[in-house]
């Protein structure tokens, strides 16, 4: 369950979304998912990454690294452990 | 777009005419290629006589708005509507029905209105909740407040795990101690003790006593530093609730954010509570610091000075 659903622009690019996740976490959140979809807002469809965090103000991980997506997931994955998670997209 | 597409159908099937065996083949080839030739004609035609068309309307368009200024114009004295001005929006009325003038304000209008869409798109999406892209300031304010918040948070967390870990290791030697101290005294029960074992189990005892000792040690010296973290962190949440500025933030922060779950919400006002009772822990002063930062944040063009006023006090406190 979710502490805090940010809709961010679907329409900002890969390093905006990542600084506007960033500046979220850094209310003592870490984000657990984002994922795309649609909003309906006064007769207008709006595109979104809903992004889903965690309330944890203490020993958070900080930094977020988001990269475009691939066929090949080892190319994006790197060794788990040592102060990284992977997010679900 | 549709001009490249006619170019490299054309250019296909020119090339495939040229390889292709067989006369048959090579004939229908070139037919084709006739039709596709006949069709960009066809659209180029069709296309220009669209454009010409929206030039000619806005042509119009704009020689009625300048004719119907006159009209309305024509009762007035000649006082009010001299002559000299009557011939300059004649002359204004001429300009209006020429291309160049309706190319300009097609420019005009059709940029204006891009302009108008993508402004009454972003009030929607800010009306909406949507969340835009953070600016350079918002980065700088947000980053700078939550690593001097997490600084006095990670040295907290940092002695109580080294406190969580010494006393895991005073455990440890209180266990092998008693484990020593049984075999010494089974040893000794025995009619015939074995010596060896004794000294075996008084060596291991005397190994966990000294590893004892330095845990506990250890543990002092962590727990004095958690007391001086959690001091500092209390130091700094009493300096932002008496910071008149800051202090109406606090009663914001449960409905900071529309995206907040209910559990979430009742979490921030316990939290806010044990505060106030002065029963909070390093948990609850950390994530009220933190909100605090977003708060000062969200209001960071409304009030720069709101930024200024915690900044100082997490420099103060750090």
């Amino acid at each position: 369950m979710a502490d805090l659903t940010a809709n961010i622009d679907g329409g900002l690019t890969l390093s905006q979304t990542q600084a506007r996740c960033i500046v979220e976490q850094d209310g003592g959140f870490q984000l657990q998912t984002i994922k795309f979809g649609t909003i309906t807002a006064q007769g207008k469809v709006l595109e979104v990454n809903k992004a889903e965090f965690v309330s944890k103000p203490i020993g958070r991980l900080k930094l977020l690294s988001f990269v475009e997506a691939t066929n090949d997931p080892k190319k994006v994955k790197g060794p788990k452990g040592k102060g990284r998670i992977y997010v679900d997209m | 777009m549709i001009q490249f597409l006619f170019d490299f159908l054309e250019i296909g099937a020119s090339t495939a005419a040229a390889i292709t065996n067989g006369e048959r083949a090579k004939a229908v080839i070139a037919e084709a290629l006739t039709g596709f030739k006949a069709v960009r004609t066809a659209a180029n035609k069709d296309f220009k006589l669209l454009e010409s068309q929206i030039l000619f309307n806005k042509m119009v368009s704009n020689r009625a708005l300048k004719l119907a200024a006159i009209y309305d114009k024509l009762n007035q004295d000649v006082t009010s509507y001299p002559w000299e001005r009557a011939r300059s929006e004649l002359g204004g009325y001429f300009i209006a029905g020429t291309l160049d003038d309706a190319l300009n304000s097609l420019s005009i209008s059709t940029g204006s209105e891009a302009n108008d869409s993508v402004k009454e798109l972003e009030d929607v999406k800010k009306r909406a909740g949507v969340l835009l892209a953070p600016t350079e300031a918002e980065i700088a304010a947000s980053r700078a407040n939550a690593d001097a918040i997490d600084a006095l948070a990670d040295a907290f967390a940092n002695a109580d795990a080294t406190v969580a870990d010494s006393d895991g290791k005073i455990a440890k030697a209180n266990n092998r101690i008693t484990v020593a101290e049984k075999t010494i005294a089974d040893e000794n029960a025995k009619q015939n003790p074995d010596a060896s074992k004794i000294a075996q189990a008084n060596q291991d005892k005397t190994s966990a006593e000294t590893e004892k000792t330095q845990a506990v040690a250890a543990k002092d010296t962590a727990t004095k530093a958690r007391d001086t973290a959690l001091g500092n962190l209390k130091g700094a949440y009493d300096a932002i609730a008496g910071d008149a500025a800051l202090l109406p933030l606090l009663d914001q922060i449960p409905d900071l954010d529309p995206g907040y779950s209910a559990d979430f919400k009742a979490h921030l006002k316990e939290s806010l509570k044990r505060l106030k009772e002065k029963k909070a822990t390093a948990d609850d002063y950390a994530l009220i610091m933190l909100q605090v930062g977003k708060a000062v944040r969200l209001n960071l063009a409304k009030d720069p000075t709101l930024n200024k006023r915690l900044q100082t006090i997490l420099k103060v406190n750090k």
